[in-house]
């Protein structure tokens, strides 16, 4: 018994036992013709070939050895994975089962991770020959991988260690290995997690780096952002159709955040953008979406807008940024750049400056993830470290505190900003954020905009962004964790869960970011959260935590 | 004053390869579509900018690299002074981007170049790349794009036997450290 | 594993490029202006056939433009490759 092949799907043949052709004379006899007639030519080579011996086999199949005890008192094995035997497949058609789909999943032959390549044969055989039908006309299971036999080339190998997987670092590595940092994987970056100091755990060292940042001065590697440099007489246009929000009169020197959604209207990434001149401007991205945002714009501009005038270059690594948070990062900044005015006048909230630093150009940015004071600074990636360094010893008598990407996540978290990626999940509209004030009445178009209205996306009861108090302030929630209205009734509904959560050394008591049914009407609600162990009572609140006038 | 520091600085030899990070020189990335980009940039530069697919053009001191129909890639063959840098990219941004004729981005820092020597660098290559390199490394300035390990890369065939490879910083040390293991079974 | 020739680079290793669905769905120009329906039509329609389809891919790991594909999705033979803008040289 063997398949045998029925129409070629490319300029193919099958010939030779492949063919179903197992015997010498026959092999040579057929293979001949059918070349012939698959290339159009005449080749009689093998008419006058002497064949001394074909010795006719004989050809049976053996789907199951006979034994000299009844079958019931064998153990038949089928499939070795799944240890099931002949006699299960014919109890299956005893009770009825014809559909070898049927046969499969009741007696799990072939469901195993061979997928039935040890198996299934004889299965159908058996099958075949119990029922008294062809083999042909039961069929096969739907194949599935592997689909052919893996060379033992394919699976051993030396062990590759540390190229097992890529790893990206950004210009200011050495200094956080240097200084004992943990490390966080974020897509192929490996990140500046925390800094424990001695015998530090992570929530000691993240509750200091917190408080320092907001007390004093903080400074973080921002350099895996992802960085789009963009020029054209039509950027601010682009920039209009790609952001929910308007780009237009953004004055130059100036920064504005921005959302990007999918054309079914879901967040899909954010960033702040500067614009450096009239046509150009500096767009960042998430860290981990910064390969697909560029690939995703460049898609728009080569096929939807081919009669923009605009040009994307990625410069994410041409950069090192640099951000100094806290009260005292003004003091700090003026130090590295003393001749820079940073009088509010002068150097406002969300906007940029030109500078110098020993002579090496760089870019300031004043905008802020963490809520406080803080400035970005942007210099190539050649002098990042020596710049960071700089910061760093400048910052000292304000006790500057390096902090990795937990701290950040937890200062941002305090002022309510959402991460795209860890609180947007693909699901999520900027509504359903409570970020309203985002999206431009006034344009005509942008990617995502007719998906804000859809019969789905203006439903009200869709699950929306909100704060999460504990009852306990001690109480720490987990990311993830269901939330729900009662605990007593059975089947109880998921009304939504948990995004972020953390302990804030800044507010003294434990708060959260989570994704609720109706969430932004049932604010003061109480819910629960139910554990393993107990139910932890919380309060739905505003998303803004924490709330320092800056 | 600020020190400049590189992922890799160093320079290893193999039997028949010998590689090296080259630092620092001047890349920039030049894009337009139009014919009055194309003369400005020749006559900026005093090299034709390549249009055929896969080449380059080159003089004494600069390479232009062909990516795509519409994207360049500059680069000088010696270390240069940061103040040439920025010269130059100011000049081109002047002259291409502020008169809307296309747009001129200083990537020195973006991509690291790698120069490699010997007789088995098309071989250490073949070891990570999916690029049939049997045309490209006796074709004289011939480019392509394509994955090393599964890395980005920029290569640069200069002559036989030598050539740039460019790829982003980031990951510059993983494949520095990539191309170390497997020159050692070549 | 199969090749593929890019318009604009020529023939290359189908690891340096990405598939990016069904080729010809143009975006309505004037999107407000439609029924829900005639939206759902646009976002979210797409004929996966087997056998042969038009597509859009993209040479993201070289001259990173995209192009259509005329390609058999039963056998992956490729019946033709053409530019954006361009009318499918075959039906």
């Amino acid at each position: 018994m063997f398949f045998l092949p029925d129409k070629s799907e490319l300029d193919q043949i099958s010939v030779g036992s492949c063919n179903g052709d197992f015997e010498l004379e026959e092999v040579i006899k057929n293979t001949a013709n059918s070349i012939n007639k698959f290339l159009k030519v005449k080749n009689n080579d093998y008419e006058n070939l002497e064949i001394i011996s074909s010795k006719e086999i004989d050809k049976k199949n053996i789907w199951l050895l006979p034994s000299d005890k009844p079958l019931g008192k064998t153990k038949p094995f089928l499939d070795f994975q799944n240890d099931s035997t002949a006699n299960d497949i014919k109890l299956a058609l005893r009770e009825g089962f014809k559909s070898i789909e049927h046969v499969k999943r009741y007696t799990t032959t072939g469901m195993a991770t061979d997928q039935g390549k040890l198996s299934n044969m004889h299965a159908l055989g058996i099958i075949a020959e119990t029922a008294g039908v062809k083999m042909g006309e039961l069929g096969t299971t739907t194949f599935r991988p592997p689909y052919t036999p893996l060379t033992f080339g394919a699976i051993v190998g030396r062990n590759v260690g540390e190229f097992f997987d890529i790893t990206r670092r950004t210009p200011i590595h050495d200094w956080h290995v240097e200084n004992k940092a943990e490390f966080e994987n974020v897509g192929q970056w490996k990140r500046a997690w925390y800094y424990p100091i001695g015998n530090e755990n992570m929530h000691e060292a993240v509750q200091r780096e917190s408080k320092a940042a907001r007390d004093s001065a903080g400074i973080l590697d921002a350099s895996t952002l992802g960085k789009i440099d963009i020029q054209g007489s039509d950027a601010s246009e682009f920039l209009n159709r790609v952001y929910t929000n308007a780009w237009s009169k953004l004055e130059i020197g100036k920064c504005r955040y921005g959302l990007m959604l999918n054309e079914d209207g879901m967040v899909y990434d954010d960033g702040v953008t500067t614009r450096l001149s009239e046509n150009h401007y500096l767009m960042t991205t998430t860290t981990g979406g910064a390969a697909n945002v560029l690939s995703k714009l460049e898609d728009y501009l080569q096929t939807e807008w081919p009669e923009l005038d605009v040009y994307l270059t990625s410069v994410t690594d041409h950069y090192g940024t640099v951000s100094i948070c806290g009260p005292n990062s003004k003091k700090i900044l003026s130090k590295i750049i003393p001749g820079l005015d940073l009088s509010d006048k002068e150097f406002p909230h969300m906007s940029f400056k030109n500078a110098l630093i020993d002579n090496i150009k760089c870019r300031v940015m004043r905008i802020s993830f963490t809520g406080e004071h803080s400035y970005e600074i942007n210099i190539q990636a050649s002098y990042a470290k020596s710049v960071w360094e700089k910061c760093y010893e400048a910052g000292k008598e304000f006790n500057i505190t390096p902090y990795g990407t937990e701290t950040m996540h937890l200062l941002r978290a305090e002022k309510g900003f959402i991460i795209a990626g860890q609180d947007t999940d693909g699901t999520m509209t900027p509504l359903d954020l409570q970020m309203d004030w985002i999206i431009s009445k006034k344009k005509y178009d942008f990617i995502g905009k007719r998906s804000l209205y859809r019969s789905d996306t203006i439903r009200e009861d869709r699950k929306q962004l909100v704060g999460l108090l504990t009852e306990d302030p001690k109480e720490i929630l987990e990311e993830g964790a269901q939330i729900v209205a009662e605990t007593n009734k059975q089947p109880i509904e998921m009304l939504g869960h948990v995004t972020s959560s953390y302990f804030s050394p800044n507010l003294n008591k434990s708060i959260a970011l989570a994704v609720i049914k109706n969430g932004k009407k049932l604010k003061g609600q109480k819910l629960f959260v139910p554990m393993k162990n107990k139910t932890i009572n919380v309060t739905i609140t505003d998303t803004v935590f924490l709330d320092k006038k800056k | 004053m600020l020190k400049f520091s590189t992922p890799i600085s160093d320079s290893k030899e193999y039997s028949e390869i010998k590689i090296s990070e080259v630092e620092p020189i001047i890349k920039i990335n030049l894009r337009g579509k139009n014919r009055d980009f194309i003369t400005k940039i020749g006559k900026e530069l005093s090299i034709i900018l390549p249009v055929d697919p896969n080449t380059s053009s080159s003089n004494e001191k600069l390479n232009l690299l062909w990516l795509s129909p519409d994207e360049w890639f500059l680069y000088s063959n010696d270390k240069i002074d940061l103040k040439d840098t920025n010269s130059l990219e100011d000049k081109l941004f002047n002259e291409i981007s502020k008169v809307k004729l296309g747009s001129v981005t200083n990537v020195s820092d973006h991509w690291i170049m790698i120069n490699l020597k010997g007789t088995k660098v098309y071989e250490l290559l073949s070891a990570g790349c999916p690029f049939n390199f049997n045309n490209f490394k006796n074709s004289n300035g011939a480019v392509t794009q394509t994955l090393l390990n599964h890395i980005d890369v920029i290569i640069h065939n200069k002559n036989v036997n030598d050539l740039n490879l460019f790829v982003r910083r980031s990951f510059s040390a993983h494949l520095w450290l990539w191309m170390n293991d497997s020159a050692r079974f070549i | 594993m199969f090749l593929i020739n890019c318009p604009y680079c020529g023939e290359r290793d189908q690891s340096e490029f990405s598939a990016g669905g069904e080729a010809h769905i143009v975006r309505p120009k004037q999107p407000t202006e439609l029924s829900d329906d005639q939206w759902a039509e646009f976002l979210f329609m797409r004929k996966n056939i087997k056998g042969v389809q038009f597509e859009r891919w993209n040479h993201a790991h070289g001259c990173r433009k995209w192009f259509n594909m005329v390609r058999d999705t039963s056998n992956d033979k490729i019946h033709a490759v053409y530019k954006m803008g361009e009318k499918p040289p075959i039906k």
